[in-house]
């Protein structure tokens, strides 16, 4: 893209936040009172030329006559004189339309080329973002945006806003102004020529432009489909440039964003993450962050409601000897109503210390004889040695049965207990025990699980958008 | 509305779904079913 490097005005968009770490300027500093609309008249040709951001803009081209002039100044002067017929331009100067969610004007056109091919840039304007540029060449539309700060180059690459873009090829091409209509924020004539080197990543590339000592940085980015509404003149179809033209679509997208920038006092269209600012594949990964966080919402709502069904929990107290002879208990007996349930089984025993507990659980269903067994343990250690204390296990577990179906069961338990280290001999201490039955409840392994299935997606974007791509 | 979306709005419904289902269900793929005893473990602390 083309410019002059001197003073750019506001231009408040994702790149420059970029640039400024996470403390970008408000948008409301922008000077919006003095981008204002005036007249000038051509001192070549005397058509009344309107500039659209007057304060800003050093320079016009006469839309009828193509001649250059100097508006810095209140006395209009002739750069360069052009007495040829200036023709229709793709779109025309002073159309405002959307692109990426904000509203924007066409104050210039700049027609550039090489020795192979050439393009189309538009020089939109905005009052509260500052200037952007809408670039059509072969492989279609993209947004351009001037940075405000040096991107980090290392030979065929190049890395900003945390994107690694490369010139592998290390190619470089001289590009000339052969056409410019409109008005600008630095001195532009026809011939002008800039040397343009360009870093790419997927359909993003940051483009390098040296030209009389100066070196600009333009980031160019893929305008989307539904992205760029607006601009095309009354008597083209817009379908022809790629542009939509549907008159209901383009009023949305301004309720969208917010009232128009360029209408008086009024408040700036809303920016940032929001709207689309971020890069394409950060901007895709926070709509399915956000898609994730509904389902995310819905499953707590899902865990609230079905928080109290079930059983609640019934304890069945007996007496284990520590190195004595399994012990066989029966409790029941136990109603499931639900036709498929979670049944936790919870075994605890109080000041259980260097020793464990072996319990074989089964659930028999009394009419059916059918069984569910399930084993656990319990185990509680400590001591101490050369780092301090130490102490291991628990005094408690249990046991999470899933689909457990409906029915009256027995709780059998089979139970035992042992020192650590073994003893020498049988008999010793009794030990006080306690099991308790429950049914209902979710698994919250369920929910981690859900939340890591949701997370594979955005995350992938993300690491995408790291990694360079689209 | 881009087809990725899309897709990702049905991959949560999805996953929406089964979680619903796993709840009223009381399933889960890291849940005990049917097991029995470990028979002769090996105890004692793994401490150092």
């Amino acid at each position: 893209m083309m410019s002059g490097g001197a003073e750019i005005p506001p231009a408040n968009g994702p790149w420059d936040a970029a640039a400024e770490a996470a403390d970008p300027p408000p948008p409301a500093a922008a000077p919006q009172a003095s981008a204002a609309t005036k007249a000038v008249n051509c001192p070549n040709c005397g058509g009344s030329v309107e500039m659209r951001a007057a304060g800003y803009s050093v320079s016009v081209a006469c839309q009828y006559c193509g001649s250059i002039l100097d508006v810095a100044t209140p006395e209009v002067a002739l750069i360069e004189r052009y007495n040829e017929q200036v023709g229709d331009l793709p779109l025309p100067l002073g159309s405002r339309g959307w692109v990426k969610g904000h509203e924007y004007q066409i104050v210039g056109y700049v027609e550039r080329a090489t020795e192979d091919e050439s393009w189309d840039e538009f020089l939109l304007f905005n009052p509260y973002y500052g200037y952007r540029w809408l670039v059509r060449d072969s492989e279609g539309w993209s947004f351009g945006t001037m940075l405000t700060s040096l991107p980090q180059t290392s030979g065929a690459s190049a890395q900003y806003a945390a994107m690694q873009f490369y010139n592998e090829d290390g190619e470089s091409w001289d590009a000339s102004v052969s056409r410019v209509v409109g008005e600008f924020y630095w001195r532009v004539q026809r011939g002008d020529v800039a040397r343009l080197t360009n870093f790419y990543s997927g359909d993003y590339s940051l483009s390098c432009e040296e030209s009389a000592g100066e070196v600009n940085w333009t980031v160019s980015e893929p305008i989307g489909r539904g992205e760029m509404r607006g601009f095309a003149r009354s008597d083209a179809p817009g379908g022809q440039l790629g542009l939509s033209q549907d008159p209901a679509a383009d009023a949305a997208m301004a309720e969208a964003t917010g009232t128009s920038a360029f209408a008086d006092g009024a408040a700036p269209a809303k920016s940032g993450w929001m709207t689309g600012d971020l890069p394409g594949p950060f901007a895709r990964a926070w709509t399915l962050v956000k898609i994730g966080g509904i389902a995310a919402g819905l499953m707590i709502l899902i865990m609230i409601a079905l928080a109290g069904r079930g059983m609640s929990e019934q304890k069945f107290p007996y007496q284990l000897q520590l190195d004595g002879p399994e012990k066989t208990v029966r409790f029941g007996p136990l109603r499931f109503d639900s036709s498929s349930q979670r049944v936790v089984i919870r075994t605890e025993a109080p000041g259980l210390d260097n020793a464990w507990i072996d319990t074989d659980v089964t659930l028999v269903e009394r009419s059916s004889q059918r069984t569910i067994a399930a084993y656990g343990v319990v185990e509680h250690y400590s001591g101490s040695d050369s780092d301090g204390p130490w102490t291991e296990g628990s005094d408690s577990g249990s046991v999470k049965l899933a689909s457990v179906p409906a029915g009256e069961y027995d709780l059998v338990v089979d139970a035992s207990a042992h020192s650590w280290p073994a003893p020498n001999g049988w008999g010793g201490q009794t030990i006080m025990v306690e099991t308790g039955i429950s049914s209902g409840g979710i698994f919250f392994s369920n929910f981690i699980l859900a939340l890591f299935l949701l997370m594979i997606p955005p995350v992938f974007l993300i690491w995408r958008g790291f990694k360079g791509g689209k | 509305m881009r087809l990725g979306t899309i897709l990702y709005a049905l991959w949560a419904t999805g996953i929406s779904g089964w979680f619903l289902y796993a709840a009223i269900v009381g399933t889960s793929p890291f849940a005990t079913t049917s097991q029995t005893s470990r028979g002769a473990g090996i105890y004692g602390p793994t401490h150092k």
